[in-house]
């Protein structure tokens, strides 16, 4: 169970970028609440720290905005959104993983023996 | 199930901890992270009855793991230490491979015999002072304890040689000639002072105490003089100083033109 919770991560590692891009390309929304989004979709794996540690480095190479919210429930929210090139980044990533995913489907399917 | 009051103060020292290990990033890039992560820790305390580090993990690892997705360097390779004591421990490092500090280790190696045989000295003159309870200049003079006293300072300097010789064996050993040099030094920095207090008066009891209230007395007086207006005489007085200089000053010129006369004649 702890070698499947750990590839889990390690295989998330490489998509995260994306996975960020697509919940944020739901709408505008805060760390807390992306996390939260990952988890129900099925990402267990993904740890709190690296989901912020993601929106940083989208948001230093410039495909993330983000503003300073007041809460009803406690301190303000730093909302994230994307920006036009954030946009292109989720396509491109999107693109790339799905040929990935194929190539990789393909591969699982012709079985691990000639 | 915490308290409140558990719950704030957890968060309050996790997010102090989170702090300290992204401190040596730039002061706008800490806040803005700051700025996300108080929010996340309120939420998942919030939700979470028990540790938050049971959801979070501990605060080096949670930021350790932030600094790897964001692309910032690890913790591990940022020093730990405040930057200033870290700067004088490597200045300390570097002058202690330096030219000077080797010759001056050197020098203090050469030097320890001479060391011992004063340490040896000073030790018999403090013995001397505090068993005779005596406040004369014994540190500098044991002879005024004739041959017991010149005894007792030749026993300690042959003492103190030994020990520092043999105290180049074992380790232990050197830790208790460190220790002995401290005693002797602290003894004889005390025993100086007290020597200093007591030998002022015990050799010039009365004149000096004479002299202490008379300074004392012309002290306050010319404190008062200069808070006080300048009495009349004693513009006076400066007056008929100013023509005394005069005088002096006519008398001073025609002999100088005597003398002159004299040369040129």
């Amino acid at each position: 169970m702890d070698t499947e919770r750990a590839t889990n991560t390690q295989l998330l590692k490489g998509v995260l970028d994306l996975a960020v891009l697509t919940v944020l390309d739901r709408g505008p929304t805060y760390g807390y609440d992306v996390v939260r989004q990952l988890r129900e979709a099925g990402l267990e794996g993904v740890g709190d720290a690296s989901v912020y540690g993601t929106l940083r480095r989208l948001f230093t190479a410039g495909a993330l905005s983000s503003r300073v919210e007041p809460s009803d429930e406690g301190p303000n929210r730093k909302y994230y959104e994307l920006t036009s090139r954030g946009e292109d980044l989720r396509e491109a990533n999107s693109k790339a993983w799905a040929t990935f995913s194929s190539s990789m489907d393909g591969l699982l399917a012709a079985g691990g023996r000639p | 199930m915490s308290t409140k009051t558990e719950t704030s103060s957890a968060v309050t020292a996790y997010l102090d901890a989170v702090r300290l290990y992204l401190s040596d990033l730039p002061q706008w890039d800490v806040e803005d992270l700051m700025a996300d992560i108080e929010q996340h820790v309120l939420e998942v305390a919030s939700e979470w009855d028990g540790p938050i580090t049971s959801v979070l993990g501990d605060p080096i690892t949670f930021v350790e793991e932030y600094r790897q997705s964001a692309n910032v360097p690890p913790v591990s390779q940022v020093p730990t230490t405040p930057p200033l004591i870290d700067r004088l421990v490597r200045a300390i490092e570097k002058a202690r491979r330096g030219q000077t500090w080797q010759s001056m280790l050197s020098f203090a190696r050469e030097a320890r015999p001479g060391w011992w045989a004063l340490r040896g000295y000073m030790a018999a003159s403090v013995l001397l002072l505090v068993v005779s309870s005596s406040s004369r200049t014994t540190m500098v003079n044991p002879f005024v304890f004739g041959p017991p006293g010149l005894l007792i300072s030749a026993i300690g300097v042959v003492l103190s040689v030994h020990l520092g010789r043999r105290s180049q064996l074992r380790s232990w050993r050197r830790w208790v000639a460190i220790a002995s040099n401290a005693a002797v030094v602290a003894g004889l920095l005390i025993a100086g002072q007290q020597l200093n207090d007591a030998s002022y008066y015990q050799f010039y009891p009365e004149p000096v105490a004479e002299a202490d209230a008379a300074y004392e007395a012309g002290f306050l007086d010319a404190r008062s003089m200069v808070v006080e207006p300048i009495p009349e005489e004693v513009f006076g007085g400066v007056a008929r100083a100013a023509e005394l200089q005069e005088a002096i000053d006519v008398v001073q010129a025609y002999l100088e033109s005597v003398r002159a006369q004299n040369i040129d004649g």
